[in-house]
């Protein structure tokens, strides 16, 4: 039995939980979901040992857990999968894995491999090839390699935070009976996602974090999503996205042609063509690491195909400020977090001439702009002084995309964008996305969300090993979609 | 005169090597310690001073560790548990060295005029092997410290890369939050980094009184733990590059000496900057190549 009792934590002026009771019993699943900056991840933290609460305690099977011990948290039996992996870049995955669990009296890389292999295999995981670092691998390696290194604690509690995001929908179905395997020997899993289908598919009983209180406990078998989602956001109604009105015009905003890229000897991008046209939104569908991150880094100017080019038009003629482009990983390519809000708006080229008119930095407009999108766009921060840092990952998510919207583009490139987002928050993107297309814009959404482009796209594109298929409206179940992203082509 | 080229060239790496190892501890920890000057020469004085006071030069190279230590552990306070800025608090912990050593040295013998010299560690006698042709100048005619830093390259390589606590130190210096996410610890890596880094320095510093010059002046080490910051990243933070861009410097340090000494019309402070000017040439050619710890020289808070 895990137990938290009487949790608070203050984070500067926010209070992230106030006052939470938590349990988990031993041989449950137990789900936490929450909107964004709800104190999901800070419950795990704390619970984890990362984190020290300014008050409350927790114990696991009676044994109170001294505050802010990460090692001692592991050692009596707690393991915990960060949403961003947390593992060493420039280190090979053996290395990775060596600083976990597996027995280490002596220090054998090769046994640590083994090991590792066995346990992944067991879990029917795939492994990067012997000596492979870190860094080049996809979002998904990392999550299964982090997954592997907290189940080589042989853990009594293992808690992840939103791991399914980056799977693919293939590996969905074996990722819930892992975790089922899991809770079937015994353990005790928290799950925390904000996937209610997931929570309510998994789960034995689900906690609902609101605003950093907790404001119910159910047993899963007893309550719907539509309770669920009540009970997340409160009050406040959601607005459920209307389905996107076709309003395509023939004028071409963004053609993409013949784009070749080749890295470490494989073909990343495959003669990829596209056009997007002006008051559409088109998708391209994938699983992640088929050469859609790269995709956007030669959209955005920071990376250059081997072959090939790209234009953006407005009225019939090219200009590459016309293009808006959203990163997937929004901490290190999207915002400097360090600095306060209003800077990192003017990290975008358009807003940067507009607000420093002859070199002068127009310091009370930024201000300004920057609070009137925190407005306009719902955005919980402090104020536009706050440094980014200071927001949670489904506000900063926000304000990439006021920023992309208020520098005025034909086209906005987004890819992931709604990843990690809670249901109000992907609503509003996607109604904003929507607004945007609308009145005349073009919108290119690149995501593993097959569900959202479903919802979204009037075009839809499958990009498999860096080649793009159109599908059409009849091809367009979920199983033929499947094959299509597995590369089964014919 | 190849032979005192050779010699002296051993003889200059040798302190810029034994910090240059300890540089590389540290940072594979995630520090960037600029104190190293301030602790070599900290190890210098202090080291001189107790040799001088008991006639015992091992007290003596006790002090000069110590000495070493107690620099680095200001710095762990300051860096590790306070995370101030690491430049800000190193740079200052350098200046304070040349003050307290100044002041200390001049209370004792500034005023006094005695001479303040030790005799010379004794070079360890290999026999007949030191009339070897060149190899004898090189190799065997060297007193234990030199051995010593030589032998420490595999050691710190072994260390860092062929255990686990090798892995944890990394670890600490490229993710400090994963590390610690992982109960690694990394304060507690960092001060024993900090630690066997003051040892080294210390030593150094006390090579430079003990073994080297016999003496103390002010500012002795006279750059050389920059020079060793240098070191470290000419060499990639890789041991035997390490060593290699140690002994690069000594060969220059050595070359200045035997230039002076040739009696040119050419102005001495020319050769004097030579080791300086190659350093700086080296580093401005490997640019971007090198490879530093993710981490190195972000504070970092435990939350």
């Amino acid at each position: 039995m895990l137990i938290a009792r009487d949790i608070s934590r203050r984070f500067g002026r926010t209070l992230a939980l106030d006052r939470v009771d938590f349990e988990a019993a031993a041989g449950e699943i137990h789900a936490l979901i929450g909107e964004n900056g709800a104190g999901k991840t800070t419950l795990m933290n704390i619970l984890a040992g990362r984190v020290r609460p300014d008050s409350g305690e927790v114990s696991l099977d009676g044994a109170p857990l001294p505050a802010g011990s990460a090692s001692r948290a592991l050692k009596a039996g707690i393991a915990a999968v960060n949403q961003s992996p947390m593992l060493f870049e420039r280190f090979s995955w053996e290395e990775n894995l060596a600083l976990g669990g597996f027995d280490t009296s002596g220090f054998d890389l090769k046994k640590v491999a083994d090991r590792s292999r066995a346990l992944a295999e067991r879990l029917g995981f795939e492994l990067p090839p012997t000596g492979a670092s870190i860094e080049q691998r996809s979002v998904a390696d990392r999550v299964r390699l982090e997954v592997l290194r907290a189940l080589s604690f042989d853990p009594r509690v293992l808690i992840l935070d939103e791991p399914t995001g980056v799977l693919a929908p293939s590996e969905l179905a074996p990722f819930l009976d892992l975790l089922r395997r899991l809770r079937g020997e015994g353990r005790i899993i928290v799950l925390i996602t904000h996937k209610l289908g997931e929570a309510l598919a998994v789960a034995d009983r689900i906690s609902v974090l609101q605003k950093g209180r907790m404001v119910a406990r159910t047993i899963a078998a007893k309550t719907s999503e539509a309770e669920l989602a009540r009970l997340m956001i409160g009050q406040v109604a959601i607005s459920v996205p209307e389905a996107a009105r076709i309003t395509a015009t023939d004028a071409v905003a963004l053609k993409i042609s013949d784009l070749f890229l080749n890295r470490d000897g494989y073909r990343v991008l495959d003669d990829l063509s596209l056009e997007v046209h002006a008051g559409e939104i088109a998708g391209i569908a994938g699983v992640d690491g088929n050469g859609q991150t790269e995709l956007v880094e030669i959209l955005a100017g920071a990376r250059r195909p081997d072959a090939g080019d790209f234009s953006a038009f407005e009225n019939g003629s090219r200009g590459r400020s016309s293009l808006a482009v959203i990163p997937e990983t929004r901490d290190q390519d999207g915002l400097v977090l360090d600095m306060p809000l209003w800077e990192n708006l003017l990290l975008a080229g358009p807003l940067l001439s507009r607000l420093t008119p002859r070199g002068w930095l127009r310091r009370a407009g930024a201000i300004a702009l920057c609070r009137e999108l925190l407005a306009r766009f719902s955005i919980r921060a402090p104020g536009p002084d706050a440094p980014a840092a200071a927001l949670s990952g489904g506000n900063r998510q926000r304000l990439e995309v006021a920023r992309a919207i208020a520098c005025d583009p034909r086209v906005i490139v987004a890819h992931n964008v709604c990843r990690g987002l809670d249901i109000a928050g992907t609503a509003e993107v996607h109604r904003i996305l929507s607004a945007f297309a609308a009145a005349g814009g073009a919108v290119l959404l690149i995501s593993s969300d097959l569900e959202e482009l479903l919802a979204m796209c009037e075009r839809l594109f499958v990009m498999s090993r860096g080649r793009l298929r159109e599908t059409p409206v009849a091809e367009r179940d979920p199983s033929r979609l499947g094959l299509l992203m597995a590369g089964h082509w014919k | 005169m190849l032979n005192a080229f050779l010699s002296s060239t051993i003889a200059m790496a040798t302190p810029v090597l034994l910090a240059a190892l300890g540089e590389l501890l540290v940072e594979e920890t995630g520090i960037i310690n600029i104190g190293i000057e301030g602790a070599m020469l900290s190890g210098a004085f202090f080291a001189l001073a107790a040799a001088y006071f008991t006639g015992s030069i091992l007290l003596g190279l006790a002090a000069g560790i110590a000495a070493g230590v107690a620099i680095n552990a200001i710095l762990g306070v300051l860096v590790v548990n306070l995370s101030v800025n690491q430049v800000v608090a190193g740079t200052a912990l350098d200046i304070l060295a040349i003050g307290i050593t100044g002041v200390f040295y001049r209370r004792f013998f500034g005023i006094t005029g005695k001479a303040f010299m030790v005799s010379p560690m004794p070079r360890i006698d290999f026999g007949p092997l030191t009339r070897i042709p060149v190899l004898g100048a090189l190799v065997f005619h060297h007193n234990i410290l030199v051995y010593l830093a030589f032998a420490m390259v595999p050691v710190v390589g072994f260390i860092l890369w062929r255990t686990r606590y090798g892995l944890m130190l990394r670890a600490a210096g490229e993710r400090p939050e994963a590390a610690d996410a992982l109960g690694l610890g990394v304060y507690r890596l960092r001060w024993h980094a900090l630690v066997a880094s003051g040892v080294l320095s210390g030593l150094a510093g006390a090579y430079l009184t003990l073994a080297y010059a016999n003496t103390f002046v002010e500012n002795i080490s006279g750059g050389r733990g920059y020079v060793a910051l240098a070191v470290v990243i000419l060499g990639r933070w890789k041991p035997w590059e390490i060593a290699a861009a140690s002994i690069l410097f000594g060969a220059a340090m050595a070359l200045q000496f035997g230039l002076q000494a040739l009696g040119t019309q050419v102005p001495y402070q020319l050769f004097l900057a030579l080791p300086y000017a190659l350093a700086l040439m080296v580093l401005a050619g490997i640019g971007g190549q090198a490879a530093s710890p993710s981490g190195l020289g972000e504070p970092y808070t435990r939350l």
